[in-house]
């Protein structure tokens, strides 16, 4: 009888061994077949992106602002595609690679041209900085904004249907580390400070107060 | 000056009453150092996972990722058999749930010690039980384990499951693994180690040895379960159950391939200086995370080397995860899982005579408050 009894209990065991690693198996299955959206999966997942997209990005309208930094609206990874700093300052958003891109959503009604405004602070303790703009592969002008100080630059585009998304890339001639100014933090610091963006502006070219 | 009998008896055999003591005089002194940095007891041991920690027991598991700067955090990545336990007990006890997760911790690591100590009698021949106790009430990042934070259930629950196993009780043991895979995914070394045990002493026979023994399978095979259940509670709750690890990318985990990470790390082996910034934020240091992963991969060759497989097999484990997912998690899952300690505590025990284990142990004590001081502080190597 207890051999009889301690077989059953055997089989039993094995028998919930079979049943946990079924039960695995499928959670498994289940696990590498994520029921999730197309962002989630970029981001988190395949990692084939570097934002998390809320959809909530502001757009620019004739005589409208668009500040950055620290809990600005604009400082999101939707505008500021590539080369910023994900913490926003007070002081702006500022780049901190030898690139940075902006994905700049324009809303016209009637317009055909947009004047943009950028309110900027450069930081080039050597007089050395030039800053190139480029809208998307066509090279615009160079900037060379003030040590520390809000620089105003203008920029015209021209926008050919209502939504218009435009990239700027910003290309830094001499970007400056942290490090070797050894104000680095830490040696998680990686900045390559070049330009702090404040804010843009789309302004009435013809009324419109130049001079700032 | 002599204590009388019985309370002699109680120091000489480290009894409850004794480690109770012990355990009480450290958290006071936790305390005064809060005091004197003018800091709130509470708030102190709450900070970083802590408030993760409340949410969830008080919210349960997000939907959508609601904090951060990229605004990518959601509370997937935290294991959930702590934060329901502190739910459990705000339901009787009406504290705020900081409050909860401090006390509960605390109360764990109690039982944690004397799980540890029984498990140390058990598998040591003179284990130097004083030594022990002082070391896990007031050893270095002992604070952890009086944080709101589940490294002290992992704790408790880790080593009873070892004890277990040494007393052959092989289906408690599973269970209590379980209990441990839905506390922290470390807990998944647990059935691992085992088996990798069983092989080291029997290489293929163990697969026999299984066969004939399904009690032993059935414990190996019942481990998992609480990882498992968690899997399938995500993928039923925002479509993903891998999400606690891919969730991680919220914290900067995985952004980069691990190896670059390390290269970079491992070219620091001087940069203590930012560790005492003013800025808590800022206290970082690639060395001090380099130095103590090195004691780490010490502490795994020692324990195999003394032909302790499952603590051996554990500790390689977490070493490779650690690093494979940022070198600044290494402090604290060292001191998250109790073989590093069980390796340090042999290591003193075999190299040191009894006086300079005392000297070490004041060392260790002061080393301690000055990584409490900077916890109250917030600072961010120790997150």
């Amino acid at each position: 009888m207890t051999v009889h009894s301690s077989s059953f209990k055997n089989k039993l065991l094995l028998g919930g061994c079979l049943g946990l690693l079924l039960f695995y198996g499928w959670v498994t299955w289940a696990a590498l077949h994520p029921q999730v959206s197309e962002d989630y999966r970029s981001y988190f997942i395949d990692k084939t992106s570097d934002c998390w997209r809320q959809g909530n990005a502001p757009a620019l309208f004739f005589g409208g602002q668009m500040p950055f930094g620290f809990k600005k609206p604009a400082h999101t990874c939707e505008i500021l595609t590539e080369g910023w700093d994900v913490t926003g300052t007070p002081w702006g958003s500022w780049s901190t690679q030898h690139h940075a891109t902006l994905r700049l959503p324009l809303e016209s009604d009637a317009h055909r041209m947009a004047t943009l405004r950028f309110y900027v602070i450069g930081f080039d303790p050597w007089g050395l900085q030039r800053t190139s703009i480029f809208v998307g592969a066509q090279y615009e002008t160079d900037w060379y904004p003030d040590h520390q100080k809000v620089s105003t630059f203008d920029v015209t585009l021209p926008i050919a249907q209502a939504l218009e998304v435009i990239d700027i890339h910003f290309l830094f001639a001499e970007p400056v580390s942290m490090k070797w100014l050894g104000q680095a933090t830490n040696n998680l610091d990686h900045r390559l400070l070049g330009m702090g963006l404040l804010g843009i502006d789309w302004i009435n070219p013809n009324s419109a107060e130049f001079g700032h | 000056m002599s204590f009388p009998l019985p309370l002699r008896q109680m120091i000489s055999q480290c009894s409850p009453g004794y480690v109770l003591l012990v355990f009480l005089f450290s958290r006071m002194c936790f305390w005064g150092l809060a005091l004197f940095q003018d800091v709130s007891f509470f708030d102190g041991m709450c900070v970083w996972d802590c408030h993760w920690y409340s949410q969830l027991a008080t919210q349960g598991y997000d939907t959508h990722t609601h904090s951060n700067m990229a605004n990518d955090a959601a509370n997937w990545p935290f294991f959930p058999a702590f934060p329901f336990l502190m739910h459990l007990v705000q339901s009787v006890i009406p504290f705020s749930m900081k409050i909860i997760g401090v006390l509960l911790a605390n109360v764990c690591m109690y039982f944690a010690i004397l799980v540890s100590l029984r498990y140390l009698q058990k598998t040591r021949e003179h284990p130097a039980k004083h030594f022990w106790v002082w070391l896990c009430c007031l050893g270095p990042f002992s604070f952890y384990f009086a944080s709101g934070y589940s490294e002290s259930l992992f704790w408790f629950l880790g080593c009873l499951a070892m004890l277990l196993w040494q007393h052959q009780n092989y289906i408690r043991a599973g269970c209590i693994a379980a209990l441990l895979t839905a506390t922290r995914f470390f807990g998944i070394f647990w059935p691992i180690a085992w088996g990798i045990e069983l092989f080291c002493l029997m290489q293929f026979h163990a697969f026999k040895h299984l066969s004939q023994n399904p009690k032993k399978l059935f414990a190996l095979c019942l481990g998992p379960l609480g990882l498992f259940c968690f899997i399938f509670y995500l993928y039923h709750h925002m479509g993903d159950g891998l999400a606690f690890v891919y969730a991680q990318k919220a914290w900067g985990r995985s952004n980069v391939p691990f190896w670059q990470d390390l290269q970079y790390s491992l070219q620091f082996w001087t940069d203590f200086g930012p560790l005492l910034n003013p800025e808590p934020a800022t206290r970082y240091s690639f060395a001090f995370f380099n130095y103590i992963a090195i004691m780490g991969g010490f502490f795994s060759v020692w324990l195999a080397s003394q032909k302790r497989f499952f603590e051996a097999a554990v500790a390689l484990m977490l070493m490779v995860t650690v690093i494979k997912s940022g070198i600044i998690g290494v402090p604290r899952y060292m001191a998250g899982v109790p073989v590093f300690a069980f390796a340090f505590h042999d290591v003193a025990n075999r190299f040191l005579p009894p006086l300079l284990r005392i000297l070490l142990l004041a060392i260790l004590f002061l080393f301690n408050f000055w990584l409490l001081s900077n916890w109250y502080d917030s600072a961010f190597f120790l997150v």
